[in-house]
């Protein structure tokens, strides 16, 4: 305890001496650990708005179809819903909800174009788990299940030159492979965050979809948890009670979407480790300056009694002091350019770009301690790994002959 | 069991090999007592200083053995080496002694620190020392604020405040007028007198000379005559 007291004193005086030096490097730590985190922040944000938009829109967090329905997207390979099923499979889970819903391919045509989307049965009363219960609309929403008007997204009635209250005509396969067309009168049109969004997606009524396509299934259930990920026992519960289905997580699900956020993932590290890495290059070498010109004094230390580990221990506490105060101005400083970006960054220039990839124009930063606390460590382990060469060449030379020096 | 406190028997200390070895101690045998005030004398390369750092266990003979009360140095390891320094010796080199970022009392404090003794205690104790050296008012100083004789003043004091069996000094005037000498002699001698700390100096200088009670004459790393003052 007294020496760990002057080995502190030491370092801390020593640094407070070479201030100019020190400084220098000290800000690069700041600007490092800072900048770490503000980008961590920014890339977890963008995954937790990838999977937030992903669960939302329409994927849940737990999906179910029939075996081969995802090779092929049909009424063919729909199957029939059983509600008291459902019910069994979630009890206990902390479920916002579930919809059964009818996905299939379309060719929609108004009078003037024709455009091919995904039709989607729905029931209103169950679409509180999806965004669209949250449309911003022009005219009206599904009343019901058995509803048999549209919604049609903005940039698809745009591109239909058709406009709310109009009919369209949908061509599709009904539950034999048979085409089939049927009109629909426009109840709303919806305005989605992605323009890619409005393109590809027209909902009706479930029930109405049924009747008109002569079939009682469904093509897919979709589960909504409370919690923004869903725990593998959870899914697991669910999947066990429908062995006869497909059942998928979110990642599953959305394949693509899956492999960035796992990318991301990496990408983090990398960076981390790129950063950091360069950070203890400037480490070694301001240490290794500060050992040589001092090597008189540690001489001195070990001619009167001290014994070689402490005087490592003075290298390696300059080391983590260092780090560590860069580690409260990095922290500090990432905190408030965090309040600051709190509300979100507008990144409507490149929207397009940025809804390519599921996430809407504003980026909002999302800042997860489990990243705050890997930087904070692994600075720390570098600096004292980045002492370790210095602090030997502190001992190394015999006390006389760096007396001598 | 005898009554040395330092007892070197035919110590050779020889630096580099085949031609250019220099032979700077060569079969020295001495003896010195508790309670001495010995001084090392002798001209420049002679071997003082290699005595001293072999007494201080900061050397190693080539052959011959060195002791301190009776414990051969050679059978203890690096760790025990640093410790008996700490503990049993006190050392004023002759030209690098303070540490810069340390102020006058904390260069003598740091020595208690590291022995152990509990924070009260050795702020009085290192404050104490300091003032019997005539330094207390310039406890908070650090050493780039201090002449050439009080820095080594600080050092002797250094020396001094763990109580040593021994205390060595390489040339502690080199840098001192005649009148600073004289007071740090003074010191030496009371502190010598009045704690039976043995005292051994390597010197030039006459002055420092007439305070011993013995000296060693060294020439060409052998002892020229060794008698009581
Ligand atoms: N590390 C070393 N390597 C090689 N030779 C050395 C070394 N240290 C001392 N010597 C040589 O050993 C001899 C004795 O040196 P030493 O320092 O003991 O002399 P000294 O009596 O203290 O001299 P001075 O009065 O100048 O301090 C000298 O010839 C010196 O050159
Ligand atoms: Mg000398």
């Amino acid at each position: 305890m007294n020496n760990f007291k002057l080995v502190l004193n030491l370092s801390l005086r020593n640094l407070w001496r070479q201030r100019r030096r020190n400084s220098i490097l000290l800000v690069a730590i700041t600007v490092a650990i800072g900048g770490v985190i503000v980008l961590n922040s920014l890339i977890r944000g963008m995954q937790v708005q990838m999977v937030d938009s992903v669960v939302e829109n329409l994927s849940g967090h737990i999906k179910m179809h029939a075996p081969n329905y995802r090779d092929d997207p049909s009424m063919e390979r729909g199957f029939v819903l059983d509600p008291r099923g459902v019910e069994r499979a979630i009890e206990g889970l902390p479920v916002l909800g579930w919809a059964a819903r009818i996905s299939i391919p379309a060719v929609i045509m108004s009078e003037r174009e024709t455009r091919g989307a995904t039709l989607i049965g729905v029931d209103p009363d169950q679409e509180h788990i999806s965004i669209i219960s949250r449309f911003e609309l022009e005219g009206e929403s599904l009343k019901s299940a058995s509803d048999s008007r549209i919604l049609v997204g903005r940039a698809l009635v745009e591109e239909l030159r058709t406009k709310l209250g109009r009919r369209i005509v949908i061509t599709t396969l009904d539950s034999n492979g048979m085409s089939k067309e049927i009109g629909f009168r426009i109840a709303g049109v919806y305005d989605a965050e992605s323009e890619s969004f409005e393109k590809s997606l027209v909902f009706s009524g479930r029930n109405a979809l049924q009747e008109l396509l002569g079939s009682s299934k469904v093509t897919e259930v979709s589960i909504r948890l409370k919690t923004r990920y869903a725990q593998k026992e959870d899914f697991e519960q669910v999947r066990d009670s429908f062995l006869e289905l497909d059942v998928l997580d979110w990642q599953q699900a959305n394949p693509i979407v899956a492999f960035m956020y796992n990318t991301v993932n990496l990408v983090i590290y990398i960076w981390l480790g790129i950063v950091l890495g360069a950070l203890v290059f400037g480490l070694v070498n301001t240490l290794i300056t500060a050992v040589l010109e001092r090597i008189r004094e540690f001489g001195l230390f070990r001619a009167v009694g001290m014994r070689p580990r402490i005087i490592i221990a003075q290298v390696v506490s300059e080391s983590v002091c260092l780090m560590l105060l860069g580690i409260v101005f990095g922290v500090t400083g990432s905190l408030l350019i965090f309040a600051w970006l709190h509300n979100g960054i507008d990144l409507s220039a490149f929207a397009s770009g940025v809804e390519m990839m599921g996430m809407s124009s504003q980026m909002k930063p999302a800042l997860v301690a489990h990243d705050v606390l890997v930087v904070v460590l692994v600075s720390v382990v570098l600096a004292v790994v980045a002492s370790f060469y210095p602090a030997r060449r502190a001992v190394r030379m015999n006390p006389l002959d760096a007396l001598r020096h | 069991m005898t009554d040395a406190v330092v007892q070197l028997k035919d110590v050779t200390r020889v630096y580099g090999q085949g031609n250019v070895a220099v032979h700077a101690l060569q079969e020295v045998t001495v003896e010195i007592y508790r309670g001495e005030f010995v001084c090392v004398v002798g001209p420049s390369g002679c071997g003082k200083s290699t005595m001293l750092h072999l007494i201080g266990g900061l050397d190693s003979p080539t052959s011959g053995t060195v002791t301190l009360e009776d414990q051969d140095l050679s059978t203890y390891s690096n760790n025990e080496l640093s410790d008996l320094r700490l503990k049993r010796m006190g050392f004023v080199f002759q030209a690098f002694n303070l540490i810069p970022v340390l102020s006058a009392s904390e260069n003598v404090e740091f020595i208690l620190q590291l022995q152990g003794v509990e924070p009260k205690d050795r702020k009085a104790r290192a404050l104490e020392v300091l003032d019997s050296v005539g330094l207390a008012d310039a406890a908070n100083r650090r050493p780039g604020e201090l002449s050439g004789g009080q820095q080594q003043r600080v050092a002797v004091a250094r020396a001094l405040v763990g109580s040593p069996l021994l205390l060595i000094a390489d040339e502690p005037s080199a840098n001192l007028d005649s009148t600073t000498t004289r007071e740090l002699c003074e010191l030496l001698q009371t502190i010598n007198r009045e704690h039976r700390t043995t005292i051994l100096i390597a010197t030039h200088d006459s002055v420092v000379m007439s305070y011993s009670t013995r000296t060693i004459q060294l020439e060409d790393g052998k002892i020229r005559q060794a008698d009581a003052a």
